[in-house]
């Protein structure tokens, strides 16, 4: 990793960050890592809900991700990671979403963007990778149309043959081992571990400087995830893209990032460095998302550790102090008195909760 | 809108989908209520209207012939000087007579015969060919064969009718119910041992009787519709009782003479329609599958 | 290996064809779902059988279940072989002893049936109970056993999260006191908070009720928590099978040995992903 980190905003510092990205030159991990890829800035989403009440759907979210990098946003279902990442393209309907914050990509503001100038992003700049290949891919077109019309979309100089080299260059670097053949066919002549790295391939033929891939891997066996991961990874080796992994899985979080967002309910409830995270966790519910996942090695246990209850509505806690308070085993009058902010431990490591310092004793004396 | 309206409203929307929500569901989505509220307003006007009024549609007067719509005839008198107003009120009885009439009928057939070809293949195979056979005949064709041979009348209508759009019904039901038959709660039930009455009768039933009532209520338009169009060609509702079809047969000849012989027939049937159909619409969002999870 | 004490469920070399027609005779095609699968379930024990997709383990179950019969082999339950019963004879007695949970918990209720409902009309099949009062107190006692408030029983499924809805699920097949619980990926459709606490309810739940279970799953950080015995099936072939401590310790096929090391680890330290 490169020495310095980035401002820290954690204590609250955020250096304004004009386009610098233009003139770097290609080459990876130079001075140029200083400034970030994409930065998420105090990002708020609301959805239009019955009769014009809007609820917020992620609030005061705030990350960035820096070229090369694979951030994982973790977090239980109906946390908000996959609007956060939705958010980064404006995928969600526009007329019944209101964002507020910022999303700076490569120097440009999201949500200033024309509708051409996100198209161009979409698909070219930023690639996007969905849960279940099969709906995203057209059933009456073979693989190899699907490709070209996606470089036809954005690059419209190419020769026949160079668009033909491109895709077969995308399908290799996504792990087919024969794309020609892949290309002639149709989707429902593919298995899933298939179709999810074409689908890859897609994202990949536009050379994405960024490439989001939300829960990738889910739908898989895990022989074939394994080897997916493999390809997700040697790509940002091979060709320094930054990747933003959404997931459900710490295993995969482990392998596969170096940095992590932990969500609850909305908002981001830990970030660290992925060692860090797993060496140190702090916020009582990634402790408690840790310790519940039965462990592969070591003592089998009697039972398992749980958070307790379940993840409640959104509505029933907006507002009133720590989201987390009420499955909480550490919570305390003082949680629920006000909204909580990100409290900073280290570098670039910050959690939303107020009794750090307690919590810490705590498992002193548990363990 | 104020806040207390916006905090009212906001509850039904919570609490839909119960079992007395559909109730709920209804009472908040507008075109079914207006819908079904003007279908209501028509059909009491049809029935109620001509009988408080103790009016006369069937006396023919010579001398009160293509009379155009004044105080005492609002809309005028047709070519034997029966009063038009109460021509329309009373066809619009023997049109909902005869749509409501073969809705129910068609209605319980179709339910009954989709519900057991999804339930046992081999015979909802047959009953589906059968269905098949019965839709390649426009309905109308095989109306007037049905009257050709059972003579005339407006029981002969409806039964004629019933059998043209049970096949409808059926298959609207048949496929609702397969989709449930792979709902693996359908699984869990025949685990449990239970036969197939409980399985068809106290559980798919739920789920499908929303699909089928949009079903049943466009079959009710179109009975309508095609119940017109038979009376306009002679084969329907036979005269001298009044039907908005055989209103307009009447007035065709007089079409650039007496425009409120064809006028007013024709737009109340047009508007019966449109309403039915406008609370088949809302029932159709109101059941909508996609709410159900 | 067979000389556990005598097992509840025996099966027995099971084969299962699926056949395609086609409209001519170069259309059919045969599809060997299961080949020579056999194994014990011994009572009180918990028997994972793990495995890819597509490689067998949920048409196992419903064979077990008796929802589909095999091509041929047998299925014993406490000395019964009751492949060939009949439905009747299968209602009287088989499927009160053997019961089910699904992956998908949304699916395995009635959208529109109260789950209190849901767990009255189980008793009213099996013929538990005199009367509907009695009935919806098993149901009450059931529901609050698994975790959830007997308010709730009034709800609808939809009102509930999955993880409440997978204890409703597990409810309504343990009212019936079956001997047997087959459990298909029914805890991996939860998230791992909620997944952790109904593996702790299907633990405690197994001692209360002298439970054997069938665990289907393709989660093996699960089975190594939950199960006795694994069997590791690959395309409709079981290819490996032994205690948790055998399969894990010491895998002896390379499929197994790919398999576990298939799984992410949640330790950064150790690294999984070296070449690509």
């Amino acid at each position: 990793m490169t020495g310095i980190a980035e401002a820290t905003r954690i204590g609250g510092s955020v250096d304004a960050h004009k386009g610098t990205g233009e003139d770097m030159p290609d080459g990876r991990q130079d001075s140029g890592a200083m400034s970030a890829m994409l930065e998420v800035r105090d990002l708020v989403v609301s959805f239009q809900g019955a009769k014009k009440s809007w609820n917020n759907a992620v609030e005061g979210v705030d990350f960035s991700v820096r070229q090369g990098e694979i951030l994982g946003i973790v977090g239980e279902s109906s946390c908000g990671k996959s609007v956060t990442s939705f958010s980064i393209m404006r995928l969600h309907n526009e007329r019944s979403t209101k964002y507020q914050g910022s999303i700076t990509f490569d120097g440009s503001d999201i949500f200033s963007l024309s509708p051409k100038q996100l198209r161009e992003l979409r698909g070219g700049d930023i690639g996007f990778i969905f849960q279940n290949p099969m709906s995203s891919l057209n059933p009456l077109m073979t693989i190899g149309q699907q490709l070209r019309e996606t470089v036809h979309a954005h690059q419209t100089s190419l020769g026949k043959e160079e668009v033909e080299a491109s895709c077969i260059e995308a399908l290799e670097d996504a792990g087919s081992d024969d794309p020609k053949a892949w290309m002639e066919r149709y989707p429902y002549q593919l298995s899933g571990g298939m179709l999810q790295r074409v689908v890859i391939g897609i994202a990949l033929i536009n050379h994405p400087k960024l490439l989001i891939a939300d829960e990738p891997t889910t739908a898989l066996d895990v022989t074939i995830q394994m080897q997916l991961l493999k390809v997700l990874r040697g790509l940002r080796d091979k060709r320094g893209m930054s990747i933003i992994l959404i997931t459900h899985d710490m295993g995969v979080v482990a392998q596969m990032c170096d940095r992590v967002e932990v969500m609850y309910l909305g908002q981001i409830v830990e970030s660290a460095p992925v060692d860090e995270l797993f060496a140190h966790p702090r916020h009582p519910y990634t402790q408690g998302l840790l310790a519940a996942t039965p462990p592969l090695d070591g003592d089998r246990p009697e039972r398992l550790s749980t958070i307790p209850g379940s993840v409640p509505q959104l509505s029933e806690v907006a507002g009133s102090g720590c989201r987390f308070a009420s499955r909480c085993p550490f919570v305390a009058d003082e949680c629920r008195k006000s909204v909580i902010d990100m409290q900073s431990i280290a570098e670039r490591h910050g959690a939303r909760c107020i009794r750090l310092a307690e919590i810490g004793e705590f498992r002193k004396v548990a363990s | 809108m104020t806040e207390a309206t916006a905090v009212t409203h906001n509850k039904p929307a919570k609490t839909r989908r119960g079992s007395n929500s559909w109730w709920n569901a209804v009472l908040s989505s507008p075109s079914t209520m207006i819908g079904g509220g003007l279908l209501l307003l028509i059909a009491l006007a049809c029935v109620l209207v001509p009988w408080l009024g103790n009016m006369d549609g069937y006396t023919t007067n010579t001398s009160a012939m293509l009379l155009s719509p004044s105080a005492g005839h609002p809309m005028g008198t047709d070519n034997v000087g029966r009063d038009t107003f109460t021509r329309v009120l009373l066809g619009g009885k023997a049109s909902l007579t005869v749509g409501i009439s073969v809705a129910a009928i068609s209605g319980v057939i179709g339910f009954v015969v989709g519900l057991y070809a999804a339930y046992y293949p081999k015979i909802g195979y047959l009953l589906m060919r059968i269905c098949d056979g019965l839709m390649a005949f426009p309905a109308i064709l095989f109306a007037i064969v049905f009257i050709g041979s059972f003579g005339q009348s407006t029981r002969s209508v409806v039964l004629a009718l019933s059998i043209v759009f049970v096949p409808m019904v059926a298959r609207v039901v048949r496929s609702a119910t397969m989709t449930n038959m792979n709902e693996n709660y359908v699984q869990v039930l025949v685990n449990l041992g239970s036969g197939s009455f409980r399985i068809l009768w106290k559980n798919i039933v739920l789920n499908v009787i929303g699909a089928w009532i949009v079903e049943v209520t466009f079959v009710f338009a179109d009975a309508i519709l095609v119940e017109a169009a038979m009376s306009f060609i002679g084969a329907g509702i036979p005269q001298p009782q009044a039907s908005w079809g055989n209103m307009l047969y009447d007035s065709r000849t007089y079409i650039y003479s007496a425009w409120w012989m064809t006028v007013f027939p024709g737009v109340a049937l047009a508007l019966t329609v449109f309403v039915i159909n406008m609370f088949g619409d809302g029932l159709r969002e109101v059941f909508d599958p996609k709410r159900r999870r | 290996m067979t000389n556990q004490e005598n097992p509840i469920l025996q099966v027995n070399s099971i084969y299962k064809d699926f056949i395609s027609r086609g409209l001519t005779r170069k259309g059919a095609s045969v599809f060997h779902a299961l080949q020579n699968v056999s194994f014990e379930l011994a009572g009180k024990q918990t028997y994972a059988l793990v495995g890819e997709s597509g490689s067998g383990k949920s048409t196992t179950g419903r064979i077990i279940c008796a929802l589909e019969k095999p091509t041929t082999g047998s299925i014993v339950f406490e000395g019964n072989n009751y492949t060939d019963y009949s439905p009747s004879l299968l209602r009287e007695r088989i499927r009160g002893n053997i019961q089910m949970v699904f992956q998908d918990p949304f699916s395995a209720l009635n959208p529109r049936k109260a789950v209190g409902n849901a767990i009255v009309e189980a008793l009213e099949i099996q013929k538990i109970g005199d009367s509907r009062s009695d009935r919806l107190d098993m149901a009450v006692d059931m529901i609050e056993r698994v975790g959830l408030s007997s308010k709730q029983i009034d709800r609808f499924p939809h009102q509930f999260s999955g993880g409440q809805l997978q204890r409703v699920n597990i409810a309504r097949a343990l009212v019936v006191r079956p001997k047997i619980l087959i459990l298909d990926e029914s805890v991996s459709a939860l998230d791992v908070s909620v997944q952790a606490q109904v593996l702790n309810l299907l633990q405690d739940l197994k001692e209360e009720f002298s439970l054997s279970y069938l665990f289907i799953t393709h989660d093996l950080s699960v089975v190594r928590f939950i199960a006795d015995r694994i069997g590791v099936l690959r395309k409709g072939e079981l290819v490996e099978e032994g205690t948790v401590e055998q399969i894990f310790g010491n895998p002896r096929t390379d499929y197994t040995r790919n398999l576990l090391g298939s799984i992410p680890l949640p330790d950064p330290r150790r690294h999984q992903l070296m070449a690509a």
